[in-house]
């Protein structure tokens, strides 16, 4: 234990001012003076509880940072986990092999784009059997828009299974029961359910340690109107984000938000050169609540999926299909460059 | 300890901040913090959520339309939800909508649910004579009578009532009616009035539009109803039709561009889209596009009627062009 780092003024603690005001009286002025009392003198000499003792004390104890060597991050980073989405073209966009654990992914796209299916699709795939290259793990769905339709699934998951299995004696294979067990759906009406349930929702990931993927869809809807106070809006998602973030970072799991679009108009001179673009919804500021950021859009007859925003990706832009499987690569396609490697400027 | 905050409800703690709630309730952090948890599991309890296992074994039949072809294309009819059919006018969006009253009120051993159907009329009034012949025609060994009993009828003729009933009144009425099938006809007929839009109205409209899709998708999961809105059109024009450039990130590539309302690009002219715009976009589950395709061009009654599945969770053939020739 460094003792010299302990040597700390009193008065740098996190403590109400009549309790500062007490210690100092008392005589004491780093923490080094505090590092023998045991609680009950302490609240004695301070004519204070017990209770309010401890928390002075329990401030010593705590160690005040905790930080990860940048190697153990590297080492971590290389063993996180990712869950593929079924679309080759759309996991190698994402890093190589899926959406990836520990991160907040955001999917952006107008209504029909696949939002939903690719959140489906993430639900099966999060359960793959570790011997087929998978996870083994479970898949929490909230559903704000009602649109989780569950024979949908049934079906992804059967031509999941098919794929899998193509080939090979399916002993160690699963049945749709076990898949759909493992997929726990929260309905949510309003936004104050919403933020109940992020709130609560650290007992039930701890009570379901094999959740491998949780999706959101769609994280707006309930967000969109109906905020008097625009303040309150910002703060609730605020601070939804920040518990996402920390649920993907402690539970390792994938966090996906589903997001919608809405139509920017901005003012140019003279009325006629007013022009609209589709944006995500929820403002600017949101675009910082995740750590990928994939917009969908159609061009022309194929659906295409742009990431935007990333760390450590390229920006690219692949298309990707829907069909009555799920989630595929269009038909013909192959990735041009492998998008981990960054282009070096030369 | 709450009291003392003066917090006028549950939800007014639930939405303020850990350090808020400790400084006006005078708590500690750590105390906040277990609080707006337990909050929060109270407010909203753990049981509702289920696994998809449940979900699937709690599921009920689609409802169908009452045409073979048709339901193969929606995989065995509408699921709960809510559903929009668009199309120009004439193009049979009454016409299925009936159809639906029709099925969702008749016996089980005619494939239909056996519940009851209510039908808000907000345009035109119930055509009341074309539904007791659809019934006939499509159901002709049931007597009519039980079909037209449990189809109830409201006739909606201005906004703000359109608004109450569909927040307020709307799922008692499910409930007390069974109803397996709500159809409004039409969302938009009270709101196209005052297209003056100025940005405010604009944005009080989305807000209208939000509380009515909320209200309708809570009542459609509660009661496993499928709610039906049919929607007019409004034309694209030749400007707007390649769409409006994707934002929202740099170098939007003018080639990126995204189609006004998501629709595909047809390759005829006419594209038309749906009215009210994205803000109502967003709140349907399932889009359905009703259009006419001349077969024999120039002969009406060579035209087939164009089902499109635009938006649908259930259903993967995005438009894939399926017909569904109505065969009257």
């Amino acid at each position: 234990m460094p003792m010299k780092q302990m040597q700390r003024p009193v008065s740098t603690l996190n403590l109400d001012q009549a309790l500062r005001t007490r210690l100092h009286n008392a005589g004491y002025r780093t923490t080094a003076d505090l590092k023998d009392v045991a609680a009950d003198s302490l609240a004695q000499q301070l004519k204070v509880s017990i209770d309010q003792a401890m928390s002075v004390l329990k401030q010593l104890k705590r160690d005040p940072l905790v930080s990860v060597s940048a190697l153990t991050a590297l080492t971590r980073e290389r063993q996180r986990s990712f869950v593929t989405t079924s679309c080759k073209a759309f996991d190698e966009m994402l890093g190589g092999s899926g959406v990836p654990a520990g991160r907040v992914t955001e999917i952006c796209g107008a209504p029909g784009m696949g939002k939903t299916q690719i959140g489906m699709q993430l639900c099966v795939n999060a359960q793959i059997l570790s011997s087929q290259g998978g996870e083994h793990g479970e898949a929490i769905y909230i559903d704000t828009e009602g649109s989780f339709i569950v024979e949908r699934v049934v079906e992804i998951a059967e031509a999941t299974l098919e794929a899998l299995n193509a080939g090979k004696d399916s002993q160690d294979s699963q049945t749709i029961e076990q898949f759909l067990s493992r997929i726990h759906v929260f309905r949510i009406h309003s936004y104050v359910e919403q933020v109940a349930l992020i709130n609560q929702l650290d007992d039930f990931l701890t009570e379901h340690p094999k959740v491998k993927v949780l999706i959101i869809d769609s994280i707006a809807f309930h967000f969109r109107q109906n905020f008097a106070d625009m303040g309150l809006r910002t703060r609730l998602l605020n601070g939804m984000a920040q518990h996402l973030r920390r649920f993907a970072e402690e539970f390792d799991l994938a966090v996906v938000m589903m997001n919608q679009m809405t139509t920017r108009v901005t003012r140019g001179q003279g009325s006629d050169n007013d022009s609209s673009v589709l944006v995500p919804a929820l403002g600017d500021s949101w675009g910082h609540a995740c750590t990928n950021r994939i917009i969908l859009s159609w061009q022309y007859e194929v659906r295409y999926a742009a990431l935007v925003k990333s760390p450590n990706l390229q920006e690219c832009t692949i298309p990707y299909a829907i069909t009555s499987k799920g989630v595929r690569d269009v038909p013909g396609h192959r990735p041009a460059t492998n998008p981990r490697k960054r282009l070096l400027p030369t | 300890m709450i009291l003392v905050a003066q917090f006028a409800t549950a939800e007014d703690v639930l939405l303020s901040s850990e350090s808020e709630l400790a400084k006006r309730a005078r708590i500690k952090g750590e105390d906040a913090k277990a609080l707006l948890r337990q909050l929060s599991s109270q407010l909203f309890s753990a049981p509702k959520h289920q696994t998809a296992q449940e979900l699937f074994m709690r599921s009920t039949d689609g409802l169908s339309t009452g045409d073979k072809l048709l339901d193969e294309l929606l995989r065995g009819g509408l699921r709960p939800g809510v559903t929009e059919v668009f199309g120009k006018s004439g193009v049979g969006k009454t016409q299925l909508a009936l159809q639906l009253c029709v099925m969702a009120t008749a016996p089980a051993h005619l494939g239909g649910l056996d519940g009851g159907a209510i039908y808000i009329a907000t345009e035109q009034p119930f055509p009341i004579t074309r539904f007791h012949d659809i019934a006939l025609s499509r159901l002709p060994t049931l007597d009519p009578i039980q079909v037209l009993d449990r189809t109830h009828i409201i006739h909606i003729r201005d906004q703000e009532t359109q608004q109450h009933v569909l927040s307020y009144c709307l799922s008692p009425a499910i409930a007390r009616l069974k109803a397996r099938v709500v159809i409004i006809d039409s969302i938009a007929a009270n709101f196209r009035g005052d297209e003056g839009a100025s940005e405010l109205n604009v944005a009080l409209r989305a807000n209208m539009l939000y509380e009515i899709g909320r209200a309708l998708k809570t009542a459609a999961h509660d009661h496993q109803c499928v709610i039906v809105c049919l929607n007019q059109v409004v034309d694209v024009f030749e400007g707007a039709r390649h769409g409006q450039v994707l934002g929202g990130f740099k170098g939007a590539s003018p080639s990126l561009q995204l189609n006004m309302n998501n629709m595909k690009l047809a390759a005829g002219k006419n594209e038309v889209a749906p009215s009210l715009g994205l803000a109502w976009s967003n709140m349907v589950n399932t889009r359905i596009k009703l259009s006419r395709v001349n077969i024999a061009p120039g002969n009406l009654l060579g035209q087939a009627r164009l089902l499109d599945a635009e938006t649908a969770e259930h259903l993967f053939n995005h438009g894939a062009g399926c017909r569904g020739k109505d065969d009257r």
